[in-house]
């Protein structure tokens, strides 16, 4: 009787609509999602705030101590050092952004349209494998190339140029973002232009645009949030780097990160080197937050 | 004519792009092999002296014993990690979740410098300040994200309802990972290894920090480089590309490969 009345459920089933066999239990999915979720807690969102809290901790006898104090962010914010070291930082990324841009756009252009299909993907695994290489190396390799005994400067001597020192300088420090930007930019390059619908470009020429009105009207304004993206990349990444201007510009005038490893290097002043990556972390947001005012809203 | 001309000048421009992207990576390679002991031009001939140098620094040969440790541990945990995240992704919804892609997503975005002072306070904190586990756990919080991302990209192709097959078929969930998923993402799973592994293997920002006197190779290269420079520098340069470069590319292979289906 009861094998019975279960063949009619089950015929039943089949009758109406597919069984889906739902597994139910939510044990399962918490205990798959839990590893993920506790890790990056512990060990990212955890320090994080950590961080924050430790702005207003105190040092003792060369020891960060609990505290509530505002001495930290007084001193660090109304001293004369963090703040130009700010500005120079600012002004350095702004600069790389622009340079960074105006160089990888044409490499991004050729590689998306101009470029044989069959070549395309090994160029763009050339692009890939150098973000992921030992980028304190290929700065400090530019040393060899920029000093007054490396490269350019030999080349320079054949031709009766005199020799010029390129390192420690803005121009140097430029060379080292390049380095850290470049590859990276073009890829968000590329991949945003071959997201772009072609017969629009097509139909602008076909309608008479000149190959620069296609281009300033039609192409830029359709890889619109592909270029912010770049450009916060850009900022985010060199705002953030210690190793080009540590070898490139001899850290003279350091930037914001030359300063936290100092201020964290040369004695227990934690709590100050966590004021300064708060503030580094507020620009950034700040960098964020105007792109995504700036980008454009339709989804394609 | 004008056409050909506008040919060879983009030709040229890539060129130059990919030039200033090669120049120092070449630069390295070549003076490895130079003789002089000063990185000055023309090259003073070939040799392997360097390389022979650089077995004679136990310095160097531990901190790369404990790169690899490091590497291999966080291999396997940011692939697990990343793994687990993306499958959750994929599988449910529930309130959340995008708070828990968020926290994966995020950590590689954060400056290394900020991440750096973070996880030493933090470490200090609880103890683990100066630990090779330290760097470890860290850089699983931060290459779990390439993981993760490389994972989802591969299960993206899967249509979920092969897996509901598998459960109609009586199979359990755990079972359902087993035999479908984890077959499905094979390659997907051992690029987020070996990616994982590049990402910790050049990570040096955090290592300095959180790792006391356990110095791996980025730290180790780092630190020779503030002091007198010495052309072995060029020699684990070249060894640190080799490798780095096998396993990003390998990456890039086995995320190409076309899954068979099974």
């Amino acid at each position: 009787m009861n094998n019975y009345s279960d063949n009619l459920v089950l015929s039943k089933n089949i009758s109406t609509k597919p069984s889906i066999k739902v597994r139910k239990g939510r044990w399962f999915p918490a205990a798959l999602a839990l590893p993920p979720l506790l890790w990056q807690f512990m060990f990212f969102v955890l320090p994080m705030f950590f961080l924050l809290a430790l702005t207003f901790w105190e040092v003792k006898s060369y020891k960060p101590v609990p505290a509530f104090v505002m001495d930290n962010w007084i001193r660090i914010l109304g001293s004369s050092s963090f703040q130009k070291a700010l500005a120079y930082t600012i002004q350095m990324s702004t600069l790389s952004s622009i340079i960074t841009i105006i160089i990888a756009l044409p490499a991004a252009c050729i590689l998306a349209f101009r470029i044989n299909k069959k070549h395309q993907p090994i160029l763009i695994a050339l692009l890939v494998v150098p973000v992921f290489t030992s980028y304190v190396l290929r700065t400090y390799a530019w040393q060899v190339v920029l000093s007054p005994q490396g490269l350019i400067n030999w080349v320079f001597s054949h031709l009766g140029v005199t020799s010029i020192d390129m390192l420690g300088g803005a121009f140097a420090l430029q060379i080292g973002y390049l380095t850290l930007c470049l590859p990276v930019v073009v890829l968000i390059l590329t991949f945003s232009l071959l997201g772009v619908d072609r017969s629009q470009l097509e139909a602008a020429s076909n309608l008479g645009c000149r190959p620069h009105q296609v281009f300033w009207h039609v192409l830029l304004p359709s890889i619109r949030n592909g270029i912010l993206l770049a450009v916060t990349t850009v900022f985010m990444l060199t705002f953030s780097d210690y190793i080009a201007p540590l070898l490139l510009s001899g850290s003279n005038p350091p930037t914001l990160s030359i300063l936290i490893v100092d201020t964290i290097k040369s004695g227990a002043q934690w709590p100050r080197a966590a004021v300064i990556g708060i503030v580094m972390m507020l620009f950034i947001g700040l960098v964020l937050w105007l792109s995504q005012l700036l980008s454009s809203k339709e989804k394609r | 004519m004008q056409a050909r001309c506008i040919y060879f000048l983009e030709r040229l421009y890539l060129l130059i792009i990919f030039g200033f992207i090669a120049t120092p990576i070449t630069m390295i390679v070549l003076f490895s092999f130079n003789k002089d002991r000063f990185p000055g031009f023309p090259w003073s001939g070939f040799s392997l002296r360097w390389y022979e140098a650089i077995l004679n620094e136990p310095m160097v040969i531990e901190s790369a014993i404990n790169s690899i440790t490091v590497g291999l541990s966080t291999a396997l945990g940011a692939t697990i990690i990343g793994f687990l995240a993306a499958y959750v992704d994929y599988r449910y919804k529930f309130r959340g979740k995008t708070a828990l892609n968020l926290i994966v997503a995020i950590p590689p975005a954060i400056p290394p410098t900020v991440m750096g002072i973070a996880l030493l306070a933090f470490f200090a904190r609880i103890g683990l300040f100066g630990e090779l586990k330290a760097i470890a756990i860290a850089h699983i919080a931060i290459a779990s994200s390439f993981a993760m991302a490389l994972i989802s990209l591969r299960l993206k192709e899967l249509d979920t309802s092969i897996e509901s097959a598998a459960w109609n078929l009586g199979a359990s969930r755990l079972q359902g990972i087993v035999f479908v998923i984890l077959p499905h993402c094979r390659t997907a799973i051992l690029a987020a290894f070996f990616l994982s592994f590049a990402v910790s293997f050049d990570e040096f920002m955090i290592a300095w920090f959180v790792g006391g006197l356990n110095e791996t190779l980025p730290v180790r290269i780092l630190n020779l480089l503030q002091g007198q420079v010495s052309p072995r520098i060029n020699a684990i340069g070249t060894l640190v590309f080799a490798l780095t470069f096998s396993l990003v590319a390998s990456t890039l292979w086995l995320m190409k490969k076309k899954q068979p289906t099974t």
